[in-house]
């Protein structure tokens, strides 16, 4: 099940950069499910982060609307991932990884697995 | 007998208009104090080279160079009522630019490996979303490379906050991107953008006038011999790591290398006296911001 929403994603993110200061690709992401959340410490350990390494989580919503607007040009590519996160992934949260250098992690649940997608961010 | 009438009506609309308009301005800095020139406007920037292009913003001043596509310098005061939470917001063209400029759009930085990299940091205009938005325009930023605008700038931006915030300052701050050639996450680059419209500097210079925070309207006058001023040049490139302390100069020196005159509303005599001397201040003990990935 988690590799046809893989491969979903996959199609989406093609080609797609998010823009900050930096501009970043995205990346798939797909780990076994620790329990039934989600936690700070298994996303930092998931994703290779120090365990000190702060945490916000953020509006989903927020993310894409400020994506979309920013970047008019990839508006579709944005609204098609955005379509796909909602199709596939249950429970889906946004979570800001770090200060001035952030790892963007949208990771909800599919069947045993968590899956998403990842990006960064600078804001100096 | 209509036109006349239609004119004159025209006329006194435009006084009306004119009259309002004046004293909206006036609410927020009396005639003849516009704050982010206070201290001068350094290479005496006006309307007509479009590659020194003065931009008088709400809050913010800019010279501004369309054959490089980034401002010369740029210009603001800081005190704590323009610092608050506000958050960022998307980064756009400048759309008060004339019409016959070049229009640098946030695309063009993308694949450059070079960051946008704010003159007047966003979170030194945070008290509104206005203000945060104001900083976001793309002639307010210069190609700097990731280790430049993430390490040391951002740590001299935060010290500045941290005078303003706890040592009850008021600066005011000057600073550009300079020369013709750096390093960035895809090594050495002169231009980015479409049409390669976009210079990438060489260096990265920035002066910072401190005074104790109060009665700004004689800031001009507070300014005497003993007066701290802040200078750094720091290079554009993969080198310059968080310690922005090691990067002070004399203000001298970045005058000498960009052929601005800094503060020049300041006395010559006065000027004099602090133009050779670099900043020796102990430093905090910096926070190093966590990155993560």
């Amino acid at each position: 099940m988690s590799d046809n929403v893989k491969s979903a994603l996959q199609t989406a993110i093609k080609g797609l950069q998010y823009m900050s200061e930096s501009d970043e690709p995205f990346k798939v992401v797909d780990w076994p499910a620790t329990g039934d959340q989600l936690t700070v410490p298994d996303l930092l350990r998931l994703s290779g982060n120090d365990a000190d390494t702060p945490v916000e989580e953020r509006p989903l919503d927020k993310f894409f609307d400020d994506a979309v607007s920013q970047q008019e040009d990839d508006a579709a590519a944005f609204q098609n991932l955005r379509t796909a996160i909602a199709q596939h992934v249950s429970n889906a949260k946004l979570y800001r990884v770090g200060e001035v250098r952030f790892g963007i992690y949208i990771v909800g649940s599919v069947g045993d697995r968590w899956v998403g997608v990842k990006t960064r961010a600078v804001e100096t | 007998m209509k036109r006349p009438t239609t004119v004159r009506l025209r006329a006194l609309m435009f006084a009306i208009l004119a009259v309002i308009c004046s004293v909206a301005v006036a609410a927020d800095h009396p005639a003849g104090d516009y704050p982010h020139l206070k201290m001068g406007n350094p290479s005496d920037a006006g309307d007509q080279d479009k590659n020194n292009y003065l931009m008088k913003k709400e809050f913010f001043a800019l010279s501004y160079n369309n054959r490089k596509g980034t401002p010369n310098w740029v210009s603001w005061e800081l005190t704590d009522d323009y610092l608050g939470n506000a958050r960022r917001m998307p980064f756009k063209a400048d759309d008060t630019l004339p019409a016959d400029f070049k229009r640098v759009v946030p695309k063009d930085y993308t694949g450059g490996g070079f960051d946008r990299g704010h003159q007047c940091p966003h979170s030194d205009r945070s008290a509104t979303d206005e203000m945060s938005a104001a900083t976001f325009v793309m002639t307010n930023m210069a190609p700097q490379s990731p280790e430049l605008n993430q390490k040391a700038w951002a740590q001299l931006e935060m010290y500045c906050r941290h005078l303003v915030e706890d040592d009850n300052k008021t600066l005011y701050i000057v600073c550009g991107p300079w020369g013709r050639g750096g390093v960035g996450r895809n090594g050495p680059e002169t231009s980015i953008g479409e049409e390669r419209k976009i210079t990438v500097p060489s260096k990265c210079w920035k002066t910072v006038l401190v005074l104790d925070a109060g009665g700004k309207e004689d800031d001009v006058k507070k300014v005497n011999a003993s007066t701290r001023i802040i200078s750094v040049i720091m290079p554009n490139d993969d080198s310059v790591g968080q310690d922005w302390g090691r990067y002070r100069r004399t203000l001298g020196e970045i005058e000498d290398m960009t052929h601005l005159k800094l503060f020049s509303s300041v006395p010559d005599s006065t000027m004099d006296q602090l133009r050779d001397v670099v900043d020796d201040e102990a430093l905090p003990e910096p926070h190093i911001p966590h990155f993560g990935h």
